[in-house]
């Protein structure tokens, strides 16, 4: 192996980065900042409900989303979560899983109709798509960690990364399968193709966009270990910490913490339209 | 949809996976003077450390197996027989609680370097502005953001840093946690930028090689007064491998050594099993003392 001819791509890379650090770092100052503000926006308005007000909240919420079977599941769920002392611990994550979300969702749900809409945007999309979701976490952390220091905003960006994907491949998919008689009808009664994109295409792709915003959220859940390692604190950081110390109590407790949670969420979002999926 | 077909497929798919089960948990057989079993954390010192033992041991005719896995789980598959060596116990200090809860099954067969250091360090443009000392961080919070970066949250090192907090009563201060090489990158970040930052640190490491940082001093010994890096043993291994045993006991580094060894590893992106071979082939005196009593 030794005597392989080397091309040198880590060095190339590493000099790039080092190259955007030396020229862009207020470029990246900027979205660092923009982030953080979101995150303790969020930090700070699940901090500031009371624990059991927050219970009741989110019972209604699966009661008006779900259906009311699903309540007492909720309730148990999330005081089990106050029981193990790791509210405060699961607000931060969710804080992390909410912020994480609407960002991928907010690029992700325009990006799904410029590439519904355009073959040479799909065509240029869909490699990067497949980058996004296959680059090992680990690999781009530490880089991550060079533009935004550690901390919240690394462990979203990371995340972002990861659930953007799914949001933008399954608006896309819904916006494609609106059939070609309803868009005529559009077109029949004069219909701009803006009007026909948000009068036609989009209420029909909702079911469709929605699973991609459930889709989000569950990749979101699944990055909270992960961005334990950039110091994003939260769930992530009570199982890393378990884990070096061999002290599996903690690790096991916060695992089923943000199941719980994965499961609450994944309910709501997938029943806020009444698709059943 | 054919449901049986998809039905047929999946089952198909489990019996490939399990029939992969069963063939890679065949044990592998044993030569004749058996395997020594190292628990290796992912750290680079103790990297290149085990892998310069297990080029010595197996040129005498033991078959060797490095296993990577956190500190915890080393100490405590030692513990319970599973793994014969940790060639990294930081001991009194570092690893106080590991060496708590399983020290009755374990034992310190020798110390394999003699001298660390382990603390807090800032740039050196730091230390020369005048911040020299643990004591000194108090009252510049500003100068630092009020945040001292750590690595793995669980870390000996992160509960030691937490109770220096408490005794110097830096209580502008939070520690933050993230992971060894996530440290290595924020100092690199903040370096670039001329910050002040305060890093978690121990030596022997390559942060030293790579950045230009100080130790801050630390008057009350919060940080021990310098472990000393252990070769650990579950308690039987005498009995079954005396003359490993014996090896390990004349078995010793010098600080300076395995921070190059680390330079090299870490740094020069060498694989850490030819910077032992390396090694080794340019100290044969050392190593035929190591092993005089196994001819």
């Amino acid at each position: 192996m030794a005597d392989t001819f080397n091309l040198g791509i880590g060095k190339f890379l590493v000099n790039l980065i080092d190259f955007l650090i030396d020229n862009y770092s207020g470029f990246f100052d900027i979205i660092s900042s923009v982030i953080q503000s979101i995150v303790d926006f969020f930090l700070f308005l699940l901090f500031a409900i009371n624990p059991y007000l927050m219970i009741i909240l989110i019972s209604i919420l699966v009661w008006k989303t779900v259906n009311l079977k699903s309540v007492p599941f909720t309730a148990f769920f999330l005081v089990i979560i106050l029981m193990m002392g790791l509210w405060d611990t699961s607000m931060i994550t969710l804080s992390l899983i909410i912020t994480s979300t609407l960002i991928a969702l907010i690029f992700g749900i325009p990006f799904g109709i410029v590439k519904a809409r355009s073959k040479l945007v799909s065509t240029l999309l869909d490699p990067l798509l497949d980058v996004m979701q296959t680059l090992p976490s680990l690999a781009y952390l530490i880089p991550a960690v060079l533009f935004f220091g550690i901390g919240e905003v690394p462990g979203v960006i990371a995340t972002v990364i990861f659930a953007m994907p799914p949001a933008i491949k399954l608006t896309s998919l819904g916006i494609e399968q609106v059939s070609e008689e309803l868009i005529e009808v559009g077109k029949a009664f004069g219909g701009t193709s803006w009007q026909i994109l948000t009068k036609i295409e989009l209420p029909t792709a909702v079911p469709s966009i929605m699973m991609g915003v459930n889709q989000a959220i569950m990749l979101s859940f699944s990055m909270v270990v992960i961005a334990g390692f950039i110091g994003s604190g939260g769930l992530g950081e009570v199982i890393i910490s378990g884990i070096q110390r061999y002290s599996l109590a903690p690790a096991l407790e916060a695992g089923i913490a943000v199941t719980f949670l994965a499961v609450i969420f994944d309910r709501i979002t997938r029943n806020l339209v009444g698709s059943k999926i | 949809m054919k449901y049986g077909t998809l039905f047929a497929i999946a089952i198909l798919g489990l019996a490939v996976m399990f029939s992969g089960c069963v063939q890679s948990s065949q044990v592998v057989e044993d030569t004749q003077k058996g395997t020594i079993k190292f628990g290796l954390p992912p750290w680079p010192g103790v990297t290149v450390k085990s892998n310069v033992v297990k080029v010595i041991l197996e040129e005498q005719g033991y078959d060797v197996e490095l296993n990577q896995l956190d500190a915890g789980i080393t100490y405590a598959k030692l513990a319970d027989g599973e793994l014969d060596i940790l060639l990294a116990g930081w001991l009194p200090t570092t690893h106080q609680d590991y060496w708590e809860q399983y020290g009755e099954q374990l034992e310190m067969v020798h110390v394999n370097v003699g001298k660390t250091a382990l603390g807090l360090a800032v740039p050196t443009y730091t230390y020369e502005a005048g911040i020299q000392s643990i004591t000194d961080l108090n009252g510049n919070e500003e100068l630092f953001d009020g945040r001292i970066v750590g690595i793995e949250p669980g870390a000996g090192i992160m509960s030691n840093t937490e109770k220096a907090i408490t005794l110097y009563g830096l209580e502008g201060y939070e520690l933050q946690s993230s992971s060894t090489p996530a440290m290595m990158a924020e100092l690199a970040r903040a370096m670039n930028e001329n910050e002040n930052i305060i890093v978690t640190v121990w030596e022997p490491h390559s942060v030293f090689f790579k950045f230009n940082i100080t130790m801050l001093d630390d008057p009350e010994k919060v940080y021990g007064d310098g472990d000393k890096v252990y070769t650990i043993a579950r308690n039987d291994f005498k009995d079954d491998f005396p003359e490993v045993y014996e090896f390990l006991q004349k078995f010793e580094v010098d600080p300076s050594v395995q921070s190059e060894w680390i330079y090299k590893y870490s740094d020069e992106g060498m694989d850490p099993e030819e910077v032992a071979e390396e090694w080794v082939a340019n100290n044969p005196e050392l190593v035929a003392e190591w092993t005089s009593h196994m001819n």
